[in-house]
């Protein structure tokens, strides 16, 4: 990860990104975090599984015939 | 000078048809019946035409010499060409430009360029190589990235127009498929360095190792998608297969290539309605030219946890040679994917509907890693970061783009980055960056949160992520914060992070 002001933070940056650590292992810890990402991996699975299924090759549909 | 300039109106383009085709007048009514052509050169507010004929066209040429020859009628071997000017002048005006080089309509003709249209001189299948402006971008919402500019030469006078050239079917030498892979090809041709195949060309070379089930010539029974397929690859280009029947994947697949400049060959069934009864009329096939996207809010998040922008992808724009270039056809809700067409009107059936079945994208070799791999990524990254939105703004409502672009597009792009520490983009701009690159940007608004940029060149398993981008600063402290804190958030963007290049 890079960020356009990861070398050059100010000091109340500094302190917003301290408060943000600990929220986040607040986050972590109550098991808030797991609870937010169940369903969102289960939307995540279902959307690679169609990806994953719509490039795979279907020979009686590949040998049908366009002509209109 | 003998030139013939004509004030446009839809009856006048009428007669010309009449005039330089075989066709029977009542034909000619029946295929404009559509007002296809009418609506189209009213919203380019074409004027005048200019005729050039007799013209030698090389791809009726080649069709000609493979089959109209050896017919006992006599078929002629020259067309017309009907050139197209949004400004009006007359024949005297114009035989004067034609002999002075300085004269000041010459500028004029450049600017209101608007294409032109060869007619064949055949009974039915009129419509030659065309080559028209697309519509205008209004405001954005259009995009026509397959576009490439087109010379044309009218008697000395040099003219040019941004265009995907189309043609009709023959139904002798091309049924729809070969028109479509026609069309593509002429975009894929330039972009690509391979050759422009003629329409009895790529019959013949799909059918070359795969024969249909009846003879190839007349091209009656057209192609399987196998055979498409087939004429890709021998046109030196990889033909992707990519399953249409959700419209979310085909919306996906259409902005991630066709934003790159490659055409795709969309192969969808119609359906009609007959005495008020709907029937299967069989499976077409057009190029997607492309599309229509509308401003709004980030879209609903209907593929996955993340909102992609080409949700609010509403139509495609496709060279449909029953219709006429750049035709609409508008996403209806449903699933399979439904669509409208512009089929129908002054045809056999009503309310003609296409259901999509798949899309095939003829992709340069090096373009190796389809659109999939970088999507599951992002949907990995979009996953973490709807998680995430709670702590901070900026990732509340993020909408993301995923797209193909050549090291050039990239490299224009860079400008409207936002502006790093360092005050330029020289680092980025000056890196050592393959030809195809996979981009993916999450925006919030318009502001741009985070990009994801990855080598389409690479293998699969590569380390392939060649920049990942934070733009915005409390984003950055989270996603710090997250990777710092051992968790099954960290761990699933450290899946993502470790296919970064180091």
């Amino acid at each position: 990860m890079s960020s356009k002001k990861s070398h050059d933070m100010t000091a109340n940056e500094q302190n917003a990104a301290t408060a943000v650590a600990e929220q986040i292992r607040e986050f972590v810890s109550s098991g808030k975090a797991d609870s937010a990402l169940a369903p969102l991996r289960d939307e995540r699975d279902s959307a690679v599984s169609e990806l994953r299924r719509a490039q795979e090759l279907d020979p009686n549909k590949l040998r049908r015939t366009v002509s209109i | 000078v003998g030139i013939d300039v004509q004030a446009y109106s839809i009856g006048a383009f009428q007669a010309l048809l009449e005039k330089y085709s075989s066709a029977t007048p009542a034909l000619i009514t029946k295929k404009l019946e559509s007002r296809y052509y009418e609506d189209y050169f009213a919203a380019t507010a074409v004027k005048t035409i200019v005729i050039e004929e007799p013209y030698v066209d090389r791809d009726y040429l080649d069709d000609f010499s493979a089959y109209y020859v050896k017919c006992f009628h006599e078929y002629r071997r020259h067309c017309a060409r009907l050139h197209f000017f949004r400004e009006q002048f007359d024949a005297v005006a114009f035989s004067n430009c034609v002999c002075d080089k300085g004269a000041p309509l010459r500028t004029v003709l450049a600017d209101s360029y608007a294409g032109f249209v060869v007619v064949r001189p055949l009974p039915r299948t009129i419509i030659g190589r065309t080559c028209l402006m697309h519509y205008d971008d209004d405001g954005g919402r259009r995009s026509f990235p397959t576009a490439i500019d087109w010379n044309a030469n009218l008697f000395g006078i040099p003219l040019a127009v941004t265009t995907v050239p189309f043609q009709e079917q023959d139904r002798v030498t091309a049924a729809c498929a070969t028109s479509a892979l026609w069309s593509a090809f002429q975009v894929t041709g330039l972009r690509f360095q391979h050759g422009l195949p003629s329409p009895v060309e790529i019959t013949r070379t799909a059918t070359q190792r795969m024969p249909l089930r009846s003879r190839a010539l007349p091209n009656a029974d057209g192609l399987t998608i196998e055979q498409m397929a087939h004429a890709i690859s021998m046109a030196g280009l990889e033909p992707y297969y990519v399953d249409a029947t959700r419209a979310a994947i085909l919306r996906a697949a259409v902005r991630a290539y066709v934003s790159a400049g490659i055409p795709a060959l969309l192969i969808f069934q119609l359906t009609g309605e007959k005495a008020g009864v709907r029937e299967v009329i069989g499976l077409h096939a057009a190029t997607v030219t492309g599309f229509s996207t509308p401003p709004g809010a980030a879209s609903t998040g209907q593929f996955g946890p993340v909102s992609l922008r080409s949700e609010r992808m509403d139509k495609l724009y496709v060279h449909d040679d029953q219709v006429g270039p750049h035709a609409r056809m508008e996403f209806l809700t449903g699933t399979p994917t439904q669509m409208s067409t512009s089929w129908g009107l002054g045809g056999q059936h009503a309310n003609v509907l296409a259901r999509a079945e798949c899309v095939l994208f003829p992709l340069y070799n090096k373009i190796r890693i389809p659109f999939s791999q970088p999507l599951e990524d992002l949907l990995t990254v979009g996953m973490v970061l709807r998680a995430l939105a709670p702590f901070t703004a900026s990732l509340q409502g993020l909408e993301w783009d995923l797209r193909l672009a050549t090291i050039s597009q990239f490299r224009d792009d860079l400008h409207s980055w936002p502006t790093p520490a360092s005050n330029d983009h020289s680092e980025l701009l000056s890196k050592n960056l393959p030809r195809f690159l996979w981009v993916a940007t999450a925006w919030n608004g318009n502001a741009r949160i985070v990009d994801m940029v990855f080598d389409a060149t690479d293998i699969e398993s590569g380390r392939y992520i060649l920049i990942f981008r934070i733009h915005d600063s409390s984003v950055e402290a989270v996603l710090r914060a997250v990777t710092a804190t051992p968790s099954s958030l960290a761990s699933v963007l450290q899946s993502v992070l470790d296919k970064v290049a180091t």
